[in-house]
């Protein structure tokens, strides 16, 4: 009887991995497209005013109507979340390398690391506004204070991290500096390394947009959100939202994938 | 008895001095909390001996190794390897050092962990054909051959050791330096490891100094077992291990045998008793 239904039999054909997929895919589906009917009916039966919530297929066919100009915001806000992280990273990572090795100054490095992990960072953006001026370039240095000493804690960590063990084994092929560096801290520490930057590449996106709250060009998304909330455009405002989620989750996907193939070998990616 | 006959054919101990310890003293830590890990060691070496140094926990077996592998610097005494100071002997790459982790890289395959001292050495005139012609050989002679493209942790723990074995011997060491290698393997293995081990010390006319806690492996491999007391360690006493060459699993059942693992383990609880 359960062969008769062309479904099944097709389900019943597919190899695991797939029924896997689809257990990972479907639930998370269903509730989102629940909570999007829900909101809808919320809007419908208790008569929420368009300014206040608007309705999430408004939003979804402005967001197709503007898509042109979203990605072009999307892409400038994403120049100064990528540059940002780039020199953040420079910074971060440059001083893990040349540190690590050299307790006390790694850890008094780490302290302000710690501290300026602490401080919520975003409040420094009016003044790097005056050090750097209105445009990218404040906002860049904005999002690299913010993930430089991310990225720096992870980093040591991971280069501290290699077995003492394989130290002395490449201490005993009189091993330079660089070539310890290269061939055993450096595969140690990407674990953590990638741990870091996943928090940071979302760190990044979300201090990018903020700091285009404070001022600067309208030709991004935190400058469009800015424009349009002052003149109480709520629909304008949610599909820049949307989009920045959607860079946000595409950014944080890339370095996963990126992580799981280039560590592969590593006991978390393996697999059973 | 035709074991016997080769004997003198299969090893032929060299004359020089490989490795030499002369009143080596070794302290760890300063001041009060100062502990003396190794006092007035007086050790040679001939070249091609195969040597086990045994002893109770923390009577500095693991320290003299790491002494001449220039891992670390005696408080007092000399150390000599190849004629050389161990600093240099380490920069000349003279010696290969063994694990009791086999301490491979899992990112790299089981080639490539092989092919990882070459990488490193930049060995003058070895063209790549040759270097993987030699890698080819060791993961023969070790008999992993089929496995090259596998990571480590794909393997068992003896094959693992292995690799570890075959990197140690790739760029061709005079000396190996061995920190109970097979500590950590099952008994079955073990024996395995030991017969393969001798095998290839008979191949290829390295010196092994091998740091072990079985008495039984000590005497089926050696040429001469030292006996260290416990902390501070001393050389207690040195018992020379008269069994025919090659060593086979026929010689582990010699009447012999047994007399000297007897002799060797009764040296050994002397050494704990004046140890503590």
């Amino acid at each position: 009887m359960t062969t008769a239904d062309p479904t099944l039999e097709t389900s019943a054909e597919q190899p695991r991995p797939w029924s896997r997929h689809a257990s990972v895919v479907i639930p998370p589906l269903l509730v989102f497209i629940a909570a999007i009917a829900l909101w809808e009916l919320i809007i419908e039966v208790f008569e929420i005013q368009r300014f206040l919530l608007p309705r999430p297929s408004e939003i979804a066919s402005m967001f197709v109507d503007d898509f042109g100009r979203l990605i072009r915001q999307g892409r400038n806000t994403l120049g100064v979340a990528g540059r940002g992280l780039l020199l953040g990273g420079a910074i971060g990572i440059g001083l893990a390398a040349f540190t690590f090795r050299t307790r006390w100054l790694a850890e008094g490095i780490g302290i302000y690391a710690a501290v300026l992990k602490a401080v919520p960072v975003i409040s420094l953006a009016p003044l790097t506004v005056v050090w750097f001026g209105i445009e990218a370039g404040s906002k860049i240095a904005t999002v690299a204070i913010a993930t430089a000493p991310i990225l720096f804690t992870y980093t040591l960590v991971g280069l501290r991290s290699a077995d003492p063990n394989a130290r002395e084994l490449m201490r005993s092929y009189a091993a330079g500096h660089f070539r310890m560096f290269w061939s055993l801290h450096l595969p140690y520490a990407l674990p953590f390394f990638f741990s870091g930057m996943k928090i940071a590449v979302t760190i990044a996106m979300i201090v990018a947009i903020i700091s285009e709250y404070f001022g600067g060009s309208f030709e991004n998304l935190g400058g469009y959100i800015r424009n349009e909330a002052n003149n109480v455009h709520t629909v304008e405002v949610w599909t820049a939202i949307v989009m920045a989620c959607l860079l946000g989750i595409s950014q944080y996907m890339i370095v996963a994938g990126i992580d799981r193939y280039v560590l592969r070998w590593h006991p978390s990616k393996r697999g059973s | 008895m035709t074991t016997t006959d080769n004997a003198s054919e299969t090893v032929a101990i060299g004359t020089q001095i490989a490795i030499s310890f002369e009143g080596v003293r070794k302290e760890f830590g300063s001041g009060v909390n100062a502990t003396l890990a190794i006092e007035s060691v007086d050790l040679d070496i001939a070249e091609r001996e195969f040597v086990s140094l045994i002893g109770p926990s923390g009577c500095g077996k693991s320290t003299l190794l790491r002494l001449a592998a220039d891992l670390i610097e005696p408080s007092g005494g000399s150390v000599v390897v190849n004629g050389k100071s161990p600093r240099q002997a380490r920069l000349d790459r003279d010696y290969g050092f063994i694990f009791q982790a086999p301490t491979l890289f899992d990112w790299r395959t089981v080639w490539k962990n092989v092919a990882l001292p070459l990488e490193i050495m930049k060995i003058s005139g070895m063209s790549k054909e040759k270097k993987d012609e030699e890698i080819e050989r060791l993961l023969d002679m070790v008999a992993l051959n089929g496995f090259e493209s596998h990571h480590p942790y794909q393997l068992s723990g003896g094959m693992q050791q292995r690799v570890s074995l075959a990197r140690a011997l790739v760029f061709r060491p005079s000396i190996l330096l061995m920190d109970e290698p097979f500590g950590a393997l099952d008994e079955i293995t073990r024996d395995r490891m030991n017969l393969e081990l001798h095998r290839i010390w008979a191949e290829t006319n390295t010196t092994i100094l091998f740091v072990t806690h079985s008495i039984p492996e000590a005497v089926l491999l050696s040429g001469r077992v030292v006996v260290m007391t416990a902390r501070p360690g001393r050389v207690q006493e040195i018992i020379p291990i008269d069994l025919p060459y090659p060593r086979t699993t026929e010689v582990e059942e010699s009447t012999r045998y047994y007399e000297l693992v007897t002799q060797v383990r009764e040296s050994l609880s002397k050494a704990m008793v004046g140890g503590l």
